[in-house]
């Protein structure tokens, strides 16, 4: 009985051991009240198993250390053999729980989290403001039917939808900078590397839709987006609308058009990237256009980049032009004002919700930092 | 009594040390190990990527065919759930921590919009589709902030 525990015991034990100790998270039929619950719910479940990989790898490399210990004391080489054997996986474990400590510590996470919390506060205090200012208006409409108060009511109307118009402007403006300056970078990496992708998926036969048989123009576009980014970005900053960009610079109508079809060839490619995932043809013929290090680390992250980027430009681009376009109106139906301060007042209530959610993903944050430092400060 | 005492921990402890969760399994060699995870990894990535850009690529979400707009979120919602539940390679930690949330609230704020246009709630939709931009953005943000730190490969 000192050495061999009965089989059975030890096989159902063992099999205990290796149940999955959490259940998947974020399954799609896993009932949550909201999409944002069902998000929260998840995001805190994955901070949970952060944690406990890193506790419980920690407690497994002391408690084999102290068992060593005991065995030795005890004169018992066997049991002493038995740990080491076991050790090495608990080191590997260990190995990775620390790597997922310093990265979620670092100074790069705590920023990148800070950041986050930064621009749910700067939304949800844009909501607010907004839902109180329409709430306040439609307030004010209902008292006022008719006169002069009326007429001071609508004159506060068209002021804040005014300045509501320049403040959708100025984000979209932004919006619109910031993508095709990253887009400019971006795409001087991955026109080259398409061109060769290109070249190598033709000489395999795998570009079976045929979505890179003409690369070139992918390519030709994606140049054509570095060409006009500078000129049409400045067009842009120095205040001109996009109407008039349009007309004053004949670069901006290009660059668009060009950016549309960036837009589609890197939604081709990542399909391309994602279809027969262990063709091994495949993964040759990238290995040879992005070069073996890249083909396996980090394409999809050029090609994310570069596809969010030519969205958010069109997108931008497409909303500074509606609203550029539409003529200020002044709605004063009561219906319509009652579904605007719903409206607003939804949007607020939502962002409140992210902002509290960037905050907790702070104290978790938090948490794992407590306890990292904990484990550093155990071994000195 | 005290070494079958002690041996019977002994035993106890080795059994309780939980298993590594099956996607960490990998076979014998280090190298080949992390090679294995690289790959299963990128694969992982790669169907996310094309499935965010899908839907970062329909032009009004609002209009869109509901039947499409739902095949586009629920196969984001599959990638994301197989991301979740993997192990990602020691080289691609940082990338895979920042990315996952954000790709996440991503496959959220979709699924919000497909339940409001689902039940009629427009006041619901124009809160949905204002999140699904932002996500989108910080989404793209955060694929900034990798680049500008150089732990993008």
């Amino acid at each position: 009985m000192t050495r061999r525990a009965p089989v059975a015991l030890l096989v159902l034990l063992t099999a205990g051991c290796l149940l999955p100790a959490r259940p998947a998270a974020l399954l799609a039929e896993e009932p949550c009240p909201s999409s944002e619950a069902c998000l929260s719910k998840s995001l805190d479940r994955n901070w949970q198993q952060y944690y406990d990989l890193i506790e419980q790898a920690w407690a497994d490399k002391q408690k084999a250390a102290a068992l060593i210990l005991r065995a030795q004391a005890a004169g018992r080489q066997d049991i002493v053999d038995a740990i080491k054997e076991k050790q090495v996986k608990i080191e590997e474990r260990w190995a990775f729980a620390d790597a997922v400590a310093h990265t979620l510590t670092s100074p790069f996470f705590k920023d990148y989290l800070e950041r986050q919390r930064e621009e749910a506060v700067r939304v949800r205090s844009a909501a607010s403001e907004n839902a109180r200012k329409e709430t306040d208006l439609y307030h004010r409409l209902e008292k006022s039917t008719i006169g002069p108060e009326r007429d001071g009511v609508i004159r506060d109307i068209s002021g804040y939808e005014k300045e509501g118009k320049e403040l959708r402007e100025t984000f979209y403006r932004d919006g619109f900078m910031v993508s095709l300056s990253t887009l400019k970078e971006s795409s001087e990496l991955l026109s080259s590397n398409w061109a060769n992708m290109s070249k190598w998926l033709a000489s395999y036969n795998l570009d079976e839709s045929g979505a890179f048989k003409g690369a070139e123009p992918y390519v030709f576009a994606m140049n054509a987006v570095v060409f006009s980014a500078h000129s049409s970005a400045e067009a842009v900053h120095a205040g001109m609308g996009v109407q008039e960009a349009s007309q004053k610079d004949h670069n901006f109508e290009a660059l668009l058009e060009a950016t549309r079809g960036v837009a589609g060839g890197t939604l081709h490619m990542a399909e391309l990237l994602a279809r027969s995932p262990t063709d091994p043809l495949k993964r040759e013929a990238m290995e040879k256009a992005f070069g073996a290090s890249a083909a396996r680390a980090g394409i999809y992250t050029n090609v994310l980049a570069v596809g969010l980027d030519t969205v958010l430009t069109v997108a931008a681009t497409d909303r500074l032009k509606q609203s550029e376009a539409r003529q200020l109106h002044i709605e004063t139906d009561d219906a319509h004002w009652r579904a605007r301060v719903d409206t607003s007042g939804r949007i607020a209530h939502d962002a409140a919700m992210r902002e509290d959610r960037a905050n907790r993903q702070i104290e978790h944050q938090q948490q794992v930092e407590a306890l990292y430092k904990k484990i550093q400060e155990g071994t000195k | 009594m005290k070494v079958r005492g002690f041996v019977h921990a002994v035993v106890c402890s080795l059994m309780l040390w939980p298993a590594v969760p099956a996607s960490a399994q990998q076979p014998a060699g280090q190298r080949d190990k992390e090679l294995d995870e690289m790959v299963s990894n990128e694969l992982l990535w790669e169907e996310a990527t094309a499935s965010v850009l899908v839907i970062a690529n329909m032009p009004d979400t609002a209009a869109a065919p509901l039947d499409e707009l739902k095949a586009a979120q629920a196969r984001l919602e599959r990638a994301v759930v197989r991301l979740i539940n993997s192990r990602p390679p020691a080289s691609q930690l940082q990338t895979h921590l920042v990315l996952l949330p954000a790709v996440q609230e991503v496959t959220a704020a979709a699924r919000a919009v497909v339940d409001a246009r689902t039940a009629a709630d427009e006041a619901a939709l124009a809160s949905s589709q204002a999140w699904l931009d932002d996500s989108l953005s910080q989404l793209a943000v955060a694929l900034r902030q990798l680049r500008q730190a150089g732990i993008q490969n």
